[in-house]
């Protein structure tokens, strides 16, 4: 027991060593950080420039987890919203950006659930197959024509969001950060708090997946 | 695995451009000769292009107007939300370690304080250990042998032992406090857990005014006085070993008619008093008391 403050002293030493040490050694730096502090001060415009900023990337992830419009536009909000509940949560040891995304898949993949086990897509897939079926047959790619062309139409458009749907939350949100967002390996890793080989792998057979999806439906 | 199943594997590596040159070599030369994984990785590039090249979604124009409305209608962060993130949230841009320190210097100073409390923040704890120190007390000197003080005032009298003055070890754990007698005149009635409810707490309020009892064992001295409780219609009413290490301090709610045959019986074992003269042991009166019943602190302390 006589020792005990002195253990404390040697953990407090430790703790203060590893806070310099980790402010020394910080990866990067975050250009939103003085916007984010400002706004944690209670400059409520501050938050606008961040919403300005990203608004259009997160809409565009949420639509790619829920692939919907209304779904997109209400999830999106959602995001924001808790961002900015939460932003006194932010410690910096991310970018703005990665929190702010993280959040968004982690929310986009609880809508995703939410609205699979409901029936959504299910629902949706009965009520639209014949027509968009017959929508693609009429427009089924001529594959001798440009791939980018084809890529770029609005069928094929469809078939990949559908194959997106498709997928498992865990493989659909590292194919949507990876090749839609276009975040690197490491920032996906962060963010889903996984190791890079995991999130490779996973990436490898979401894109599988995929491409079985669209080679059925263009051959 | 097949070697058109290890190649396949290595399609997205070879698509980022990740694999070593040896590997690149490898995957090439079998995709020469394999027109099914040529296929394969056509399809795999084409699927990573469809990936990529679609289309971005833009939100509807009033998204903007929507989310500040419900940005509007947020509540903010509340009281208990402070104390919920008091270790996670960092409204200084401060890692981690700073949570773990806060948490380690709080338990640094409870200790801290613990310690200083039982020193210098109890003053009336700290007065009344002064109060029994033999080296302090006043009358220490002034003792008188308790056979000569028959009816003595019990705020003044110190029992320094509860065993027959021949015997130097109890013989049973019993031996420690002598049965009293069942003659004694049941007088209490139903009053007694009032009257203990109304009286402070033990470690408040004992002082030089009531017992302290000497023995070379307080846990069967205390075990033994609890067993003759019954026996005179008294009861427990507090039990405290706070103070010095050591002592333990108990309040007995006893009838006033069964004080003096308690007394006697500790002093017929041996107890002497201190701290009185002849006079004033003359007129015994219990130290605080409620009709028939008396409250009596007894403070055992190991025999000097």
């Amino acid at each position: 027991m006589a020792g005990f403050p002195e253990t404390i002293l040697s953990c407090l030493c430790l703790n203060m060593v590893s806070l310099f040490l980790f402010s020394a050694f910080k990866p990067e730096t975050d250009d939103d950080r003085d916007i984010v502090d400002r706004c944690v001060r209670g400059d409520r415009e501050s938050f606008d420039i961040l919403v300005e900023k990203y608004y259009k990337k997160i809409y565009n992830l949420a639509y790619r987890f829920v692939g919907d419009s209304e779904e997109a536009n209400d999830l999106a909000q959602e995001v924001f919203t808790a961002a900015y509940q939460n932003l006194k949560k932010f410690r910096g040891d991310a970018k703005f950006s990665t929190w702010l995304f993280q959040i968004a898949t982690n929310r986009g993949k609880n809508r995703f659930k939410y609205l699979k086990r409901r029936g959504y897509f299910a629902n949706r897939g009965q009520s639209n197959g014949e027509d968009e079926r017959e929508s693609l047959e009429r427009a089924i790619p001529d594959l001798t024509t440009n791939p980018e062309t084809l890529l770029a139409s609005k069928q094929i458009q469809k078939i990949v969001q559908d194959a997106i749907n498709d997928l498992d939350p865990d493989h659909k949100e590292i194919v949507i950060l990876r090749d839609i967002e276009g975040f690197s390996y490491e920032e996906i890793a962060q963010m889903l708090g996984l190791p890079e080989g995991t999130t490779k792998s996973r990436l490898h057979r979401a894109r599988m997946v995929v491409k079985e999806k669209l080679k059925k439906a263009l051959s | 695995m097949s070697e058109c199943e290890r190649i396949s594997g290595l399609f997205g590596e070879l698509h980022d451009e990740r694999v070593d040159g040896e590997t690149e070599t490898v995957v090439w030369k079998h995709l020469h000769c394999c027109p099914e994984c040529r296929e394969d990785f056509k399809w795999y590039g084409m699927t990573v292009r469809a990936l990529t090249n679609l289309e971005r979604v833009s939100p509807p124009r009033e998204f903007m107007a929507q989310l500040n409305a419900r940005l509007h209608d947020a509540p903010s962060s509340s009281f208990l939300d402070f104390f919920r993130n008091i270790f996670s949230s960092a409204p200084y841009a401060l890692p981690l370690p700073v949570g773990v320190s806060a948490l380690a210097f709080i338990a640094v100073a409870g200790f801290v304080l613990y310690n200083y409390s039982h020193t210098e923040l109890m003053p009336s704890l700290a007065s009344y250990q002064s109060l029994y120190d033999p080296g302090t007390r006043p009358n220490a000197d002034a003792r008188i042998a308790a056979k000569d003080a028959g009816a003595i005032q019990p705020h003044q009298m110190q029992v320094s032992t509860l065993m027959p003055a021949s015997e130097t070890k109890p013989s049973s754990p019993g031996a420690h406090l002598p049965l009293l007698s069942k003659s004694i005149p049941d007088s209490l009635g139903n009053n007694i857990e009032t009257a203990s409810r109304n009286f402070p707490t033990i470690a408040d309020r004992i002082g030089a005014d009531n017992l302290t009892v000497e023995s070379p064992s307080i846990d069967q001295a205390v075990a033994s006085l609890k067993r003759i409780l019954p026996n005179i219609q008294g009861r427990l009413v507090d039990e405290n070993n706070r103070g010095h290490v050591g002592e333990v301090v108990v309040g007995v709610m006893i009838p006033s008619d069964a004080y003096g045959n308690l007394t006697t019986e500790l002093i017929n074992h041996g107890a002497v008093a201190s701290g009185m003269k002849d006079a004033e042991a003359k007129s015994p009166s219990p130290a605080k008391g409620e009709g028939n019943n008396v409250l009596l602190y007894i403070r055992f302390v190991h025999t000097r």
